[in-house]
């Protein structure tokens, strides 16, 4: 489904991925772990096409159709879904006009405002929020709480192919936490849905059971495989991973 | 919710497209004692009308062009027509009697549609003249005057004469004092005391052939505890020669009376749009200014409250959009001299094109204004990177127990915001449009619904190729 191919990418002139791969299948959920600054957070920019993020060689395509051809409404349209990290304040634009909008732009033919309304209060209710959140303007003066649950009301709305959770669960309670996961999950029961998920906290993740788990460190996956992983970086934290990759860099180099 | 005036239809063509012009001819050009005596006698008005006119003509060719805000040296009053009419028949009571070209115009602005569904009563300017100019009978049968000025001078000299010119002196500026020597049609209208209206009433004003001139002067009365509102809207064509308005408009508010004025303004952008609008506002009263300002080449306007009696009111929230070749200077002015008063500024402004918004605003409160409280916000957001936002506020306070409040920000639309739009799968340009409509959100929802939505076509014709 999505193919992410020696992806690199910078900012400015500072590289942040070197080399990512990856590949997402229907149903998969995969976990990315890694410490602060490798490149978790860019490899969602860089799929949903901030222009801020340079991409400087690699491939990544959504259902064989390439993303660099594509703008990031398109990419939106194509089925990629991203939750923002720290989801922008919007003046005068209520969660029902942006989310309207956004279901008219997937699908031509979706007009009724009323049924939106219908799925949007529904899915609300799902992460605990009331109806109040469809009509003020979306994230203002709301909890980063609020804006996480606001989010996962939208991700449930959209219902794209595949999502891309940037630290959806961190700075959140115990009962916001459970919300989310169970959003997860019902998302995931849909058919053909994969989950990219970028998380700091092991609960989460437990309540979610992903399929795959990832070690991002310095821009590119250091080790992937299954639970065991989320394990041994509960009990040795980064450095080990970190530590094996230089090994790893410096054989090259002698060899 | 759904608008019965469908005003989201109206293309630029509507607003850009002329009638016939060849009436015109009959006007000649330029400012003369002969012109303002023509007008006079055109009106045949009382001998004391003339005489203000005549007044007003000296002092304009006395007092000089500004020499702050925009650039007025290229407007040549020489090359403007001062008076002209097209209808051999003005003030019609029905759409019917009203000239079939003319009331085509008025059509395609929807005019006659808001008036059937909303308003409450609705006058139509053209060129010089009044059309048409119907108020429903229930508020006529209360005693509500809503008319033609012109008519209003014959029907009412005294009432007129007691308020016309004592909010806005004949020698307040150059504009104004242009404005009262050739000023023909507008509004009159008087609320009397108690009277609720609870429609609004609209006055359109379309100014139609080249090099034309508009001096409407509105005037509202409205007595104590009385309620009204009252919204303007003006456009004319495109030509690609100077065209001038220099409107006026003076509101009373009575003792706890309470008025809202509205309008948008819409003149092409071969307009120099220099009006004056103030407000002379009473104990307990309240006045609210609601202006969208999208046409005109240049635009001089500072609606201006003036709060003479304790616990007075006023409210200013103003939107003006800058397009290429544009330049909006506008804001407010606020004179407090009662105690206890509150006055409120909102000023949203976007410039886009190489386009230019200025924020001028003056607040003034008087050693006599105790517990005064102001608070100000104008927001500026830039479209690109050649168009220019500044804010010019001006503060005097000569009373220790005021509160005052300035809020400002200038910026271009957050790419933040922007990319989150996007990440849903909105484009570019809708995204822009909606992230400028929310921009707006606080001002446009003051309108009614029909008005909310036009000035949000407005600005999305204006909005239009706004992704390069």
């Amino acid at each position: 489904m999505l193919n992410i191919k020696n992806l690199h990418a910078r900012l400015e002139q500072k590289e942040i991925l070197r080399g990512i791969n990856l590949q997402v299948n229907p149903e998969e959920i995969h976990a990315i772990l890694g410490p602060n600054g490798s490149g978790k957070s860019t490899l969602g920019r860089v799929l949903v096409g901030d222009e801020k993020y340079e991409k400087t060689e690699g491939k990544m395509t959504l259902e064989g159709r390439n993303f660099d051809e594509m703008d990031s409404a398109e990419r939106a349209q194509a089925g990629f879904f991203l939750s923002f990290q720290s989801p922008p304040e919007i003046d005068g634009v209520s969660a029902k006009e942006l989310l309207l909008a956004a279901k008219k732009a997937l699908d031509k033919d979706f007009r009724s405002s009323f049924r939106l309304k219908k799925e949007l209060s529904e899915n609300l209710k799902k992460l605990h929020l009331s109806d109040e959140f469809m009509t003020r303007d979306v994230h203002k003066g709301a909890s980063g709480g609020e804006r996480r649950k606001m989010e996962m009301a939208s991700l449930l709305t959209i219902d794209p192919k595949i999502a891309f959770l940037d630290e959806i669960d961190s700075g959140i309670d115990v009962d916001a936490m459970k919300a989310i996961a169970t959003a997860i999950q019902e998302f995931m029961k849909r058919k053909g849905k994969a989950l990219i998920l970028v998380s700091h906290t092991e609960k989460l993740l437990q309540m979610i059971q992903p399929t795959h788990f990832h070690v991002l460190c310095a821009g590119t996956i250091v080790q992937s495989g299954g639970q065991e992983i989320m394990e041994r970086v509960h009990q040795c934290g980064f450095c080990d991973f970190i530590q094996e990759k230089k090994k790893n860099s410096q054989l090259k180099v002698v060899s | 919710m759904s608008s019965t005036v469908q005003f989201q239809e109206i293309s630029r063509a509507d607003l850009d497209t002329p009638n016939t012009q060849k009436y015109a001819e009959k006007f000649r050009k330029g400012l003369t004692e002969e012109v303002v005596r023509e007008i006079s006698a055109d009106k045949k008005e009382p001998q004391w009308m003339l005489e203000i006119r005549l007044k007003a003509l000296k002092i304009f060719h006395k007092k000089k062009i500004p020499t702050w805000g925009p650039d007025l040296r290229k407007l040549d009053f020489t090359d403007i027509r001062y008076f002209s009419t097209a209808s051999e028949n003005p003030n019609a009571k029905t759409w019917e009697e009203v000239d079939p070209e003319i009331k085509r115009t008025f059509e395609r602005l929807k005019i006659p549609e808001a008036e059937r569904a909303v308003l409450a009563g609705v006058g139509a300017q053209y060129e010089s003249e009044n059309v048409y100019h119907n108020i429903k009978k229930e508020w006529e049968e209360k005693g509500v005057i809503f008319e033609d000025f012109d008519v209003a001078v014959q029907k009412y000299p005294d009432l007129v004469r007691k308020y016309f010119s004592r909010s806005v002196p004949l020698n307040d500026h150059k504009f104004a004092a242009l404005h009262y020597a050739v000023t023909s049609g507008g509004t009159f209208l008087y609320v009397p005391k108690g009277v609720k209206i609870t429609q609004p009433l609209q006055a359109y004003f379309r100014m139609n052939s080249m090099n034309q001139g508009q001096f409407e002067h509105t005037l509202i009365v409205v007595e104590e505890g009385a309620d009204v509102h009252y919204i303007e809207g003006c456009s004319a064509p495109k030509y690609g020669s100077q065209a001038l308005h220099a409107g006026c408009v003076e509101v009373f508010v009575e003792k706890g009376a309470k008025a809202r004025y509205s309008s948008v303004e819409n003149w092409s952008k071969d307009t120099y749009n220099l009006n004056t609008k103030r407000a002379l506002v009473h104990e307990n009263a309240r006045m609210e200014w609601i202006g969208g300002n999208l046409g005109s080449g240049v635009t001089m306007l500072y609606p201006c409250s003036i709060l003479i009696g304790d616990n007075a009111q006023a409210d200013h929230l103003g939107v003006a959009f800058a397009n290429t070749d544009q330049n909006q200077d506008t804001g407010a002015k606020i004179i407090i001299n009662g105690k206890n008063c509150r006055a409120k500024i909102v000023s949203k402004s976007l410039a886009k094109g190489g386009g230019i918004t200025t924020y001028r605003g003056l607040i003034d409160i008087k050693p006599h204004a105790e517990n005064a409280t102001v608070n100000v916000e104008c927001d500026a957001l830039m479209l690109d990177d050649k168009s220019v936002s500044d804010t010019i506020p001006h503060i005097t306070c000569d009373n220790p127990t005021a509160s005052m409040t300035h809020e400002a920000s200038a910026g271009k639309i957050s790419e933040e915001v922007l990319l989150y739009f996007q990440s849903r799968g909105i484009d570019e340009e809708t995204a822009k449009g909606m992230i400028v409509n929310g921009f707006l959100d606080e001002i446009v929802k003051t309108l009614p619904l029909e008005y909310a939505v036009e000035l949000n076509r407005l600005i999305e014709l204006e909005m239009e190729g706004s992704v390069g």
